[in-house]
Formats: C-alpha cells, sequence, structure tokens
C-alpha cells in the first residue's frame, strides 16, 4: 500500500530541500557525472514546481522522481546517440589500432582504476554495482529500496506498470547479488 | 532514507546511499540550495505570469473566433451560383444583339417599310 507522506511544512521548498541530495545522488548513479547529475536535477525542479506545486502535497515526491527520472532517460537516450556516433565516426577513421574513444574516455565520475578497486576495497562496490545495473533496473531498485516509495508510486514515477516494476526489481536484486557474491555473504 | 528492511544486502545498499548523500561537498550543496532557490522563485513567476497569458490567450482565441465568423458571413454564398465570365460575356452579347434588332426595326419603321402596318397590297 502507498505510504502516506505528510506535506512538508515548510511547503514546497522544504519539500525540494528534503529530497535534493537523494535526487543528486540518484541522478550521479545514473550518469556517473556530478556536474550532469546536478543539471538533471535543477532541470527536474523547476519542471516539477512549473506542472505539479499545485498538486497536493502527499504526491509530490511520485511525481517530482517521475519528472526527474524522465530527464536522466532522455539523457541517457542522448547519450546512446551521441556513442553511435562516435562508433561510426572511428570506423570510418579505419585505423585498427586507434584506441577505442569511449573505452578511453575518462570515467566522468573521475575515477581511475585504482580508485574502482579501492572502492571495491572498501565496500563500495555495493554502490558500483547498483551504477552498473541496466537503468530501468537501477530505478526500480533505487526508488523502491532507497527512496521508500511503493509500488504504485514507482509505477507512476518509472512510467509503467506495477507488475513491470516488480520485474525490474527482481532482476536487479538477481543481478546485485550475482556481482556482489564475492563481496556479501 | 533508510527504512526498515528485511533483506540485509538492500539494507547495506541503503546505508552506504545514505552516507554519499551525507557527505556531499560544500560547493555541491550550494549548487543544490541555489538550483532550489531558483525552482521556488519560478513558482511565483509561475504563478504571476501565467493569469496575463491565460487572459491573453483568452482573448487571441475570441479574437479568432470573431475573424472566423466575419470571414464565414461576407464570403460568397455559393461561388457555383456566380457567374462566370463567360456567362458575362454571353449575357453582353445578348444585350449587343438586342440593340442591334431595336436599331434594326427602327430603321424600318423610317423607311417605310413596316410589314402589316403599311398595307400589304403590292
Amino acid at each position: 500500500m502507498a505510504r502516506e507522506r505528510p506535506a512538508p511544512a515548510g511547503g514546497l521548498d522544504a519539500f525540494l530541500a528534503g529530497v535534493e541530495r537523494r535526487a543528486l545522488v540518484m541522478a550521479e548513479i545514473a550518469t556517473r557525472s556530478r556536474d550532469d547529475a546536478l543539471d538533471l536535477v535543477q532541470e527536474a525542479m523547476l519542471s516539477f514546481v512549473d506542472r505539479y506545486a499545485t498538486h497536493a502535497p502527499g504526491e509530490w515526491a511520485p511525481l517530482f522522481h517521475r519528472v526527474l527520472q524522465n530527464r536522466i532517460r532522455d539523457w541517457h537516450r542522448r547519450r546512446q546517440v551521441r556513442n553511435r556516433w562516435l562508433v561510426w565516426l572511428h570506423d570510418r577513421d579505419d585505423e585498427d589500432d586507434a584506441p577505442d574513444p569511449i573505452q578511453e574516455a575518462p570515467d566522468p565520475a573521475g575515477r581511475t582504476p585504482e580508485d574502482t578497486v579501492a572502492l571495491g576495497i572498501a565496500g563500495e562496490a555495493l554502490v558500483a554495482a547498483v551504477e552498473a545495473l541496466p537503468l530501468r533496473q537501477q530505478q526500480a531498485f533505487l526508488l523502491r529500496t532507497w527512496e521508500g516509495l511503493d509500488v504504485a508510486q514507482t509505477a507512476r514515477a518509472m512510467g509503467c506498470s506495477e507488475g513491470s516494476v516488480k520485474t525490474h526489481l527482481s532482476r536487479a536484486m538477481h543481478a546485485l547479488r550475482a556481482r556482489l557474491e564475492d563481496h556479501w555473504q | 532514507m533508510t527504512n526498515t528492511r528485511k533483506d540485509p544486502l538492500e539494507q547495506r545498499i541503503a546505508e552506504l546511499l545514505d552516507d554519499r548523500a551525507a557527505r556531499l561537498d560544500e560547493l555541491t550543496l550550494a549548487r543544490l540550495g541555489a538550483a532550489r532557490r531558483r525552482a521556488a522563485a519560478h513558482v511565483g513567476w509561475a504563478a504571476r505570469i501565467r493569469r496575463p497569458l491565460q487572459t491573453a490567450g483568452g482573448l487571441a482565441l475570441a479574437a479568432s473566433v470573431v475573424l472566423g465568423l466575419s470571414v464565414l458571413l461576407h464570403a460568397p454564398k455559393d461561388p457555383a451560383t456566380q457567374p462566370s465570365p463567360d456567362e458575362i460575356e454571353a449575357l453582353a452579347e445578348d444585350d449587343v444583339e438586342l440593340f442591334e434588332k431595336l436599331e434594326f426595326f427602327r430603321w424600318l419603321d423610317e423607311e417605310g417599310h413596316g410589314g402589316e402596318s403599311n398595307g400589304g397590297s403590292a
């Protein structure tokens, strides 16, 4: 059942203040870029207040996350198109020994391979595993498990059916357990 | 946002994410706060601008309706019933022939060639 969320005492500003950090971390996990995540959260805030500020405060959380998740999906679509162009341009160069620009691109989060190893040692491999999930599984996992939305609210935020949310969440948990079996028993 | 979770893996990941959100640097927090204030200000701006825009939109719609109706009311009823240029030309030719006939009968009268009126006895 949907968990009732009381209206924030400070109204819209208090709601945004309460959700902004988690929204940023979600966007950063999805994009692996702090700057892109900040841009997405800012756009989501503006779009949310423009379209949904007059809605009941109890509806704000799923509506805000719907806007944010749509922005994240749009960001991924643009990134996929850009990557296809990069691959196409790379193929046209016909240089077999040239490095793959995608593989050679620096980690947007600024991590080196050594950092990644260190993260695994430090237990941040759990978060890295969430980052590695396919986007829809990642969204379902974060909204349900971390943000605390129920299935219906998550479905509304993701723009899909409740059955799809359960499927994405089940696959996410399966993938996480498979990936983390060496780190998590 | 940590809730009561049964799955230890979910619980651990949520704690790590909570920690990550809590340890955001000052610059990032400042940028988030600026974005939030901009959004909050946008609420007031949207409320102020929306009503005039709605009024202007309503006026524009009403003007469009009036203009459309006036065009419809003053448009030719049915183009098919209007005389075409060929028909107008034919009518003009008919008129010329009528005047030519009138002129001919007037000449006959002046010349005394009026058939029945002049008797007919040869």
